[in-house]
This record gives C-alpha cells, sequence and structure tokens, in this order.
C-alpha cells in the first residue's frame, strides 16, 4: 500500500532518552504511547488532542498495561488540520494484532460519532513494532476507508520481519 | 412514576416542551445528588434531554427573529452538547435527539458561514471538573470527561495554554469563531428563504443540493449564438461546461402550514456590501 511506509530502526539509535528507555522496556502485555517531542519548534512533549480519549479506550478494549513514553506531565497539541490523528503506539508483535483492531474501531467509532463521511477523512497515524533489539516503524497517511487495509498490511509486514524499507 | 411520565414526554412526537415537568426533574436531581448517585446521573441525562428540546425551540425563535448571528452560536453549543451526550450514552432513538441533531446540520447548511478561525496550540494543563486533580492518563484521577458523576458532569478544564498560531479554516471543529468582513456582512438570503417557509421548530423538511444552468443559459440552443457573446454557437462554445452551472438547493416542507407563493429566489454569494 503506498500509504504505509516503513523502516526498521536501532532501539540504541532512538535519541530521546525517555523514548529509549520505553521502547526497551516494553513488555508482550504493554501498550505505549510516544509523543511528539518539539511541537511546531517549541520545546517539550506533547501528544495529539484527545490523546486521553484513545489511552482510556484502549486501556479498557485492550487488557493491556498503558504506558505513556514521558508521563511526567501531560501536553496536547492542537492542529488545525482536520485529519485525525492519533498518538503514536508502541507494542511487541504479540500485541500488534489487538492494537491494530483497536485503533481501526476507534477512529471507526470516532468518524460515525461525528456524523462525518468516511470517504472525506483523513488519517494519520505511526507504530512502533519491537523485535529484539530493534523496531519496525510504521507510518499510515490516508483515507479513513483504507484504514482496516492498512492495519492488516502491518500485521503482514511486521510478521515477516520487515526487511524492505 | 416520575420517570414514566418524563420518559412519556420524550417520546411524543410531535415533540412538546413541558416546562413544568423540566422543573420538578430539576428538583428531584437536587435530593437525588445527595441520596441517590444512580438515580441522580439518570435525571441528569433526562433534564438534559429535555433542555435540549427546549433550547432548539429557542434557536429556532431566535431564527424566527432574523438573529441569525446569536442562533448560530446556540446551535453549535447545542449541537456540541448532543455529540458529547452520544459519546458516552446511548440515547433512547425515540427521544428524537438524533432528529435535532439532524435539523441542527440542516439549518448550519443554510448559513453563509464558510470561513472560520482555528487555534493551533498547546495545552499544557487541564484540570478534572469533579475533583480538581490536573489531567494526566498515566496518572488518572477516576474521572473521565463527559462522563456524569453523581447528578455532575465531569469536564475537563483548561487552566494553561500556549497559543501557537490561527488560521482560517472551512471546516473546523470549533464552529464559534465565524470570519467576518469590516466593509461587508454575511448575506442570509437563502436563511431568510427557509425560515419564511417554516412555521414551527419540529416541522420537517429537507432539501436537495443541485447544479443548475445559469439564468443566461437556460434557453440556449445548440445552434443559435453563444449566450456568452462569442459569435459561435453554443454547441461549439460554452455548452457542457461547468461555469455554465450554478448551485441551486430546493427545499422541501413535508406538510407546509404557510403558503409559499413564488418560492424561487436568486442569492448571490456569502457576503453583501454593508448598508
Amino acid at each position: 500500500m503506498e500509504e504505509i511506509k516503513y523502516v526498521t530502526n536501532d532501539i540504541e539509535h532512538i535519541e530521546d532518552n525517555y523514548v529509549r528507555e520505553c521502547i526497551r522496556a516494553i513488555t508482550d502485555n504493554q501498550i505505549a504511547l510516544i509523543p511528539l517531542i518539539g511541537f511546531r519548534g517549541k520545546e517539550g512533549y506533547t501528544y495529539p488532542e484527545g490523546t486521553i480519549d484513545f489511552f482510556n479506550y484502549l486501556k479498557v478494549k485492550s487488557n493491556q498495561e498503558m504506558k505513556l513514553a514521558f508521563d511526567d506531565y501531560y501536553n496536547e497539541n492542537v492542529m488545525h488540520s482536520e485529519w485525525i490523528r492519533i498518538a503514536e503506539i508502541a507494542v511487541t508483535c504479540g500485541v500488534l494484532p489487538i492494537v491494530t483492531g483497536l485503533i481501526v474501531s476507534f477512529i471507526t467509532d470516532k468518524i460515525k460519532r461525528g456524523k462525518k463521511d468516511p470517504k472525506k477523512v483523513k488519517v494519520d497515524l505511526a507504530i512502533k513494532v519491537k523485535k529484539g533489539s530493534k523496531t519496525i516503524d510504521f507510518s499510515f497517511e490516508g483515507d479513513a476507508t483504507k484504514l482496516e487495509e492498512a492495519m492488516r498490511s502491518i500485521k503482514e509486514i511486521a510478521n515477516d520481519d520487515g526487511h524492505n524499507s | 412514576m416520575m420517570m414514566d411520565t418524563i420518559a412519556k414526554n420524550l417520546s411524543e412526537w410531535p415533540i412538546r416542551v413541558d416546562i413544568e415537568l423540566l422543573k420538578s426533574i430539576q428538583n428531584d436531581l437536587v435530593q437525588a445528588k445527595i441520596s441517590n448517585c444512580s438515580l441522580a446521573n439518570e435525571l441528569w441525562y433526562l433534564k438534559q434531554f429535555m433542555l435540549i428540546r427546549m433550547n432548539y425551540v429557542e434557536i429556532f425563535n431566535m431564527l424566527q427573529n432574523k438573529q441569525y448571528s446569536e442562533a448560530w452560536s446556540s446551535l453549535a453549543d447545542l449541537e456540541n452538547t448532543i455529540i458529547m451526550i452520544k459519546d458516552t450514552f446511548e440515547i433512547p432513538q425515540i427521544y428524537h435527539i438524533d432528529y435535532i441533531l439532524e435539523y441542527i446540520h440542516k439549518i448550519q447548511k443554510f448559513y453563509p458561514y464558510k470561513f472560520f478561525t482555528s487555534r493551533e496550540e498547546i495545552i499544557k494543563e487541564m484540570k478534572c471538573g469533579i475533583c480538581g486533580a490536573v489531567v494526566n492518563p498515566a496518572k488518572s484521577c477516576g474521572h473521565e470527561a463527559g462522563r456524569v458523576y453523581c447528578g455532575v458532569l465531569c469536564a475537563y478544564e483548561i487552566t494553561k495554554l500556549d497559543l501557537i498560531s490561527l488560521a482560517v479554516v472551512e471546516n473546523p471543529y470549533d464552529k464559534y469563531a465565524v470570519l467576518k468582513l469590516s466593509d461587508k456582512e454575511h448575506n442570509y438570503d437563502l436563511l431568510d428563504f427557509l425560515m419564511n417557509g417554516l412555521s414551527d421548530a419540529f416541522e420537517e423538511w429537507d432539501y436537495i443540493e443541485k447544479q443548475v444552468p445559469k439564468p443566461e443559459f437556460k434557453n440556449a440552443f445548440m445552434n443559435k449564438p453563444c449566450p456568452c457573446g462569442s459569435n459561435k454557437k453554443y454547441k461549439h462554445c460554452c455548452y457542457g461546461k461547468e461555469y455554465t452551472l450554478m448551485p441551486h438547493i430546493e427545499v422541501i416542507i413535508k406538510n407546509p402550514k404557510k403558503k409559499l407563493g413564488d418560492n424561487i429566489i436568486i442569492s448571490n454569494g456569502l457576503w453583501k456590501d454593508k448598508e
């Protein structure tokens, strides 16, 4: 799928200490949300608007332990964009199928509640899948109607090791 | 008994706003907050459903009085309230709340407000409206925004904010910030037309959007000179071109209580010069 990009990275090369340590420590029963660092040139860690709803949704529906990679304080960035944006997620391969299913249902519910036409809604998301000492970093930017297919592709690529970046 | 009466009123069609019933719900809610939390929560929702209907009638009256700007803000308020409740509560279909939301969206469509300002910002601190704790999902106080706790709605209050930028957008989340021009005023012809045809807030109506030929192209013939004045035949000139069309909205009132007479208006754009 054109909308999906992915690249394999060493965890050791992640610059930010909080993010690196969080991913290094992540286990098979955890889901972590990764902050954006330096929104619009401002220092600090921020999560997309409404991350608290996404966090609580995953917490209730996944039965996994939820973490924020940076949790000293919680800041939200609010953008003009109409795109649905969710915080970057870090998981192990074992939890990925649960998370991809929940991303689809969370975004589908959100579109339905807002009474929007899914054909006109764009989605922006990123997932880090931890595999040993590496992560496969996926990003998806595209139509909400392609989200389910994108999540299926991400699962397949992650299972195939994601060597082709 | 009280609950049955409320449910019956909320299910009635046509919708009837009962102020006395609303007052007694409010009294019961005050009592229940002290003695029975689950009843208080139930009453809070029922009170909101009554208020939604009452507010919708008030907005309709504002529209009838051509208080369009005030009505717009109230419509946005009401829309946000309904969407917020729908986020956490399954509203019974028979209470007609979805019907009101549908009509809010229909009325908004008739407004000339197409451009808005939108903020980009960093919310640096929010506090829980129930317990006052700083909101952090990783260190949750246990209260969630949009949920009702013992008859009180939990809302997060933004206490620290960094404004990054303002932009002009077409489809904002926040519909309050309507863009205005100093030398122009909004053209409310379409709303005037709609409101002239309606007699009460819960009258059923709909609209169809079409593209129709502009008046100058309406009676053009293929082999006659093109109305644009090019001296070419119409079929070799403007025929089939998109610019020969204009948007057209047809309003259908299910059981009109008023006689509309000549119900065609031609309205020019979103703005008009200030008088």
